[in-house]
């Protein structure tokens, strides 16, 4: 069923509605949707629960969403909580807070700021993340611009340029972290198997394997091994257990 | 089907690409995701491709990346990933007629004999281009006469639409010189009585992508 005429739909207080296709759909307390969901404009404060697919042209979220199915957006501006069962598919994503996401993510332009966990792989052209972050795929960007807060995984790393350092904060945060941060959160420290790219430069990091043109080894660093074709660096404190020319 | 394995690493060193080029190629889906073959070995785990496949990937993707962008070059490619029988879809491409003799798709003479038949047109969606495009190459073979180009011509018209995508053969048969043109959904077995002599089979999937890549 097709119709042209997209209609708001408006849920304030507690309510539910059986999804479909509509103009744009603003919750505030909290709704239940209970299948797909197809709109032009998302708008949530508070907490929203969909037990379908989500498609739409914008979706800004504050508070939670849960999410059962995919979530297909043009942008999508999260700051709260986001748990979603499917895959996310985004031009641009920035997404402040908690994320967890059981399938795949893929868009262009992706910030993530906070705790996040992914199941799937991970695919953007340009990435910033910062925070605690887990990734059982394969994070696949074309710039990778990490910030590590406590302990971070991720299986795979391959793009052009990498570059991952340990987050820092003002002394003011420093300081007032120490009530409500966990103690190493300072500490960031990245594990991860393979890192492959073009250009990479990596801190505090553990990694089995990581292969690149140029590769620069900043502090604190233990790597099994490393494979380089054009440049190679590494500080005195950092750990390096074969290192080829290729 | 066992083919020779590659690994990644020496992938890159065959073909001279980086890295970063191979990931952003599979970003793009122009190497498919189930192409790469996770393996362990001594030093841990490895990626591996299998070697003619990859090459010959590569290869077509550094001919014409100068020509063409990562996203039409994916759009190229993606029909001819999927296992036949798939559905491929049909491009969304639609040229006016003198666009079609300009780009040295059709000769005059299959576009005006296509015309005479199926009506005069201005623009083509792609199914007409295919149609024009399949008549044209049937006859300059010589393996078509002019009648059966009509009925060629007709039955496309009328059917393809019903395959919305699908793969499927184009077969036209003769028997004691009277001539009949089938299409048939691909992939299926046909068989024929004795007397019965194929004139042409073709894959229509196969046609598209030619065609596709004059297009583009």
């Amino acid at each position: 069923m097709e119709s042209d005429i997209r209609c708001d739909l408006t849920i304030t207080g507690n309510g539910s509605s059986s999804g479909g296709v509509f103009r744009n759909v603003k919750i505030v307390g909290e709704a239940k949707i209970d299948s797909d969901l197809d709109c032009l404009a998302f708008k949530s404060t508070g907490t929203a629960v969909i037990t379908g697919n989500m498609k739409s042209t914008s979706c800004h979220v504050v508070g939670e969403v849960r999410m059962k199915g995919n979530l297909e957006t043009g942008e999508a501006k999260i700051n709260g909580m986001m748990d979603i069962d499917g895959n996310v598919k985004t031009k641009e994503i920035k997404s402040r807070g908690e994320t967890r996401i059981r399938g795949s993510v893929a868009g262009e332009d992706v910030h993530l700021e906070g705790l996040f966990a992914i199941k799937g792989n991970c695919e953007a052209e340009s990435l910033h993340m910062k925070g605690v972050f887990t990734i059982e795929g394969l994070l696949n960007a074309g710039f990778v611009e990490m910030k590590t807060h406590s302990k971070c995984r991720i299986k795979e790393i391959g793009g052009e340029k990498i570059d991952i350092r340990r987050g820092t904060g003002s002394v003011l945060k420093r300081w007032l972290g120490a009530f409500y941060l966990p103690s190493d959160f300072f500490e960031g420290v990245l594990d991860a198997d393979t890192i492959e790219g073009d250009d990479i430069y990596v801190e505090h990091t553990s990694a089995k394997t990581i292969r690149g043109t140029n590769v620069v080894i900043g502090p604190g660093c233990s790597i099994g091994h490393v494979e380089y074709a054009n440049r190679f660096q590494k500080t005195d404190d950092s750990n390096v257990g074969s290192l080829m020319q290729v | 089907m066992e083919q020779e394995l590659i690994s990644k690493k020496e992938l890159l060193e065959l073909t001279g690409i980086s890295y970063g080029q191979l990931y952003r190629w599979k970003r793009k889906n122009l190497i498919p995701e189930d192409w790469f073959i996770r393996k362990s070995t001594f030093t841990g785990q490895e990626t591996f491709f299998r070697k003619q496949q990859i090459l010959d990937r590569i290869n077509k993707i550094k001919d014409l990346k100068d020509d063409l962008s990562l996203d039409e070059l994916a759009g190229m490619f993606s029909s001819s990933d999927e296992p036949s029988g798939a559905p491929s879809p049909i491009p969304k491409i639609a040229l006016p007629k003198d666009q079609l003799i300009k780009r040295n798709i059709v000769s005059d003479t299959a576009l005006n004999f296509y015309l005479q038949q199926a009506g005069d047109k201005t623009v083509f969606p792609f199914p007409s281009i295919l149609c024009v495009y399949l008549l044209e190459t049937l006859l300059k073979s010589g393996e078509l006469s002019l009648d059966e180009g009509k009925m060629l011509v007709r039955t496309l018209e009328d059917h393809y639409d019903k395959f919305d995508g699908k793969h499927c053969e184009l077969i036209i048969i003769r028997k004691m010189g009277v001539s009949s043109c089938l299409l048939v959904s691909n992939p299926g077995e046909i068989h024929f009585d004795n007397g019965v002599k194929i004139v042409v089979r073709v894959d229509v999937a196969g046609c598209i992508k030619q065609l596709k890549s004059k297009l583009n």
